[in-house]
């Protein structure tokens, strides 16, 4: 039989019974719907987080505080804070970078007049700016002095001094963070989010004055540098002055004995990168099952045709239909069926993430919705495959009639 | 003299059901040659319908031989089987299976369709198959919109459609009103004679056997009697 004669006859049994196709195709389309927007989630996901670890900077060094090597086994449930400020000054005095950084970071209230805000406060040295580059949108950011004075000022993030002090320039102003007065000294421009802190949203006071005025802790949360030679010697080094400032017992520099974790923006990628694809094939599968589900759809369906076509069947073999024609015209069908299906679920599931994209994009800054074209390309393709595995078993029953029963019927 | 279209010689089908074997045809010797116009007859049970589908390549035989125009149908593989029947023989049944929701054309061109016939050839065949049974007028009706008598016309015209050596109709007056089911036979006989075409018939009816020229009778298995039938009626006009 022709081809094209085939699919026009399969289109023609298609349309005639129109509200069971649709039904039909129903499982198939909530199916590659599920796993289209599933597919584009995650990858949006990952790609609002790679761009939150690409704005780290891909230069940089941090080192926190961790009981051994956090990529090789379970998190431990209580991290003792070894970090210092002699650690920050080793690091200085290595020649490793061109900028350290100490930070110290908490959360605290900040009042001005009758206003009052919960913000995270940044406990930084006068390195910060180096580290992680911005310009000044009024004011000035802290220096030695500051640092080494325990100086009472502080830098304002730019959403914190709109909310503060609105239009009015904060500079030379005063603020209070839990009991103590802190003299303004400058505002950050619009920063937008880093690793999933809003920078807007910070405030930036001496490390020093965080630590003896305002927490009364004297460790340090992480430290960030940036290196001069390359990244992966850099942390290697590192750790061996970091080991060396700790009094470590580690020769043979196994880090799991270490009281710290160096790291960087590639590492962080990776472990975004594998927690990502888990959670992909993860959303993923969990669609798929529903595609097997439309599947067995499919295929009761195709049975039901079957035994509903049984005479039209008997009386296309007794008119010269060979076994494989029977069969073509079966599993056609049944493609056919998954094949709109298909389509039709790879449209609405466009359609929904550009919708969801739309919506999470109007709360999470940075977010675009991906729609994946090699995801559509596989929605064809397996849509398909499920037309041929679960059409054949009601083809070959069809093709496997025998022309005298089949006419004899009822 | 050339080979009989039809051949056979101790032909013996039986039906196996578990450890029970029903034996259905016991030995038939039959010949029949091109042209002819041959009623099977029978009570139910005789075994007449299983001998058309041996005929008819819709059934294969237990032993015996059965030779078609001089080739072995019992060495013939399922495809071959569905081949012969695309090119060799036409069917009308006595429900007429038409596919009841397409186009009486579209019913009529279906066996051209496996018989790989051009696509521009086939409606020009379907319309003449239609006008040689005078039922063109109602070619784009959906066939299960058209009365019993002009359905196995339509059937009719689909076996004719792919030029058949043989038309088989088995019982095609059984479920038709005695005018209508006259007018059929008059189409196998202005077939028959018109055109030359062979035709065997299966029926129980002698009123229906009676427009044959030859009569075959069947019972428990074996051909009982095989004569010229002296008593040949006429169909009307039937267009």
């Amino acid at each position: 039989m022709f081809w094209n004669d085939l699919l026009l006859s399969s289109a023609q049994s298609l349309r005639r019974n129109r509200g069971r196709t649709i039904l039909t195709i129903l499982g198939i389309v909530i199916g590659i719907a599920a796993v289209m927007m599933m597919l584009s989630i995650g990858r949006s996901s990952e790609g609002l987080i790679l761009n939150q670890v690409a704005n780290l900077g891909s230069d940089l060094v941090f080192v926190e505080a961790s009981s051994g090597d956090p990529m090789s086994g379970p998190p431990s449930p209580y991290i003792e804070q070894t970090l210092t400020l002699e650690d920050i000054t080793e690091l200085q005095e290595s020649g490793l970078f061109f900028s350290v950084t100490g930070v110290v970071q908490s959360s605290a209230p900040i009042t001005r007049e009758e206003e009052s805000k919960y913000i995270q406060v940044v406990g930084a040295n006068e390195a910060y700016l180096d580290v992680f580059p911005a310009e000044m949108a009024s004011g000035r950011f802290l220096d030695d002095t500051d640092v080494d004075s325990y100086a009472k000022v502080v830098v304002l993030g730019k959403t914190i001094a709109e909310d503060l002090f609105g239009d009015q320039d904060p500079v030379g102003q005063t603020v209070k963070l839990k009991k103590t007065t802190l003299k303004v000294i400058g505002v950050l421009p619009t920063l937008g989010t880093r690793f999933f802190q809003n920078q807007d949203e910070q405030i930036i006071v001496p490390i020093t004055t965080a630590q003896r005025d305002i927490f009364g802790i004297e460790n340090v949360t992480y430290i960030a540098a940036k290196a001069i030679g390359d990244i992966e010697t850099t942390k290697e080094e590192t750790a061996w002055i970091m080991r060396d400032s700790h009094n470590l017992d580690n020769p043979e520099g196994d880090t799991k004995k270490d009281d710290f974790y160096v790291s960087s923006q590639s590492d962080a990628a990776e472990i975004i990168g594998v927690v990502g694809g888990v959670l992909t094939i993860l959303l993923a599968s969990i669609a798929a099952i529903s595609l097997i589900v439309g599947g067995i759809g499919i295929m009761n369906i195709m049975l039901v045709s079957v035994t509903e076509r049984t005479k039209e069947i008997g009386l296309r073999k007794a008119i010269g239909a060979t076994y494989k024609e029977i069969l073509q015209q079966f599993l056609l069908e049944s493609v056919l069926l998954t094949f709109v299906g298909g389509l039709v679920g790879i449209v609405i599931g466009v359609g929904m993430s550009l919708l969801i994209g739309f919506a999470v994009g109007q709360y999470v800054d940075g977010w675009s919705a991906k729609v994946p074209i090699d995801a559509m390309l596989m929605g064809v393709l397996v849509s398909t495959t499920v037309g041929i595995v679960f059409g054949l078993y009601p083809a070959r029953r069809a093709a496997k009639l025998d022309p005298i029963e089949a006419l004899r019927y009822e | 003299m050339s080979e009989p279209l039809f051949s056979l010689k101790g032909l013996v089908k039986t039906y196996q059901n578990g450890e029970v074997n029903t034996p259905v045809l016991q030995g038939v010797d039959l010949k029949v040659e091109k042209g002819e116009f041959v009623a099977l007859m029978g009570p139910s049970g005789s075994g007449k319908s299983t001998l058309m589908h041996i005929l008819g390549f819709l059934d294969r035989l237990t032993s015996g031989s059965y030779l078609f125009s001089g080739r072995d149908v019992s060495q013939m593989t399922d495809d071959d089987l569905a081949h012969e029947r695309s090119r060799e023989v036409g069917f009308v049944f006595q429900s007429f299976n038409l596919l009841a929701k397409s186009t009486v054309i579209e019913n009529v061109m279906l066996p051209m369709l496996y018989a790989k016939v051009p696509k521009k050839e086939r409606e020009e065949r379907a319309m003449n198959a239609l006008r040689a049974v005078g039922i063109e007028h109602r070619a784009n009706y959906v066939s299960n919109t058209i009365s019993g008598g002009e359905k196995q016309r339509v059937a009719i015209a689909r076996a004719l459609v792919n030029s058949p050596s043989v038309i088989f109709a088995d019982e095609p007056t059984g479920n038709l009103d005695t005018k209508s089911g006259e007018a059929v036979l008059a189409i196998f006989q202005d077939l028959h004679e018109k055109q030359g075409r062979t035709i065997v018939m299966v029926t129980h009816e002698l009123e229906a056997a009676e427009f044959a020229d030859r009569i075959v009778r069947i019972r428990d298995g074996v051909i009982e009697s095989d004569e010229k039938n002296l008593n040949k009626r006429r169909g009307g006009y039937y267009k």
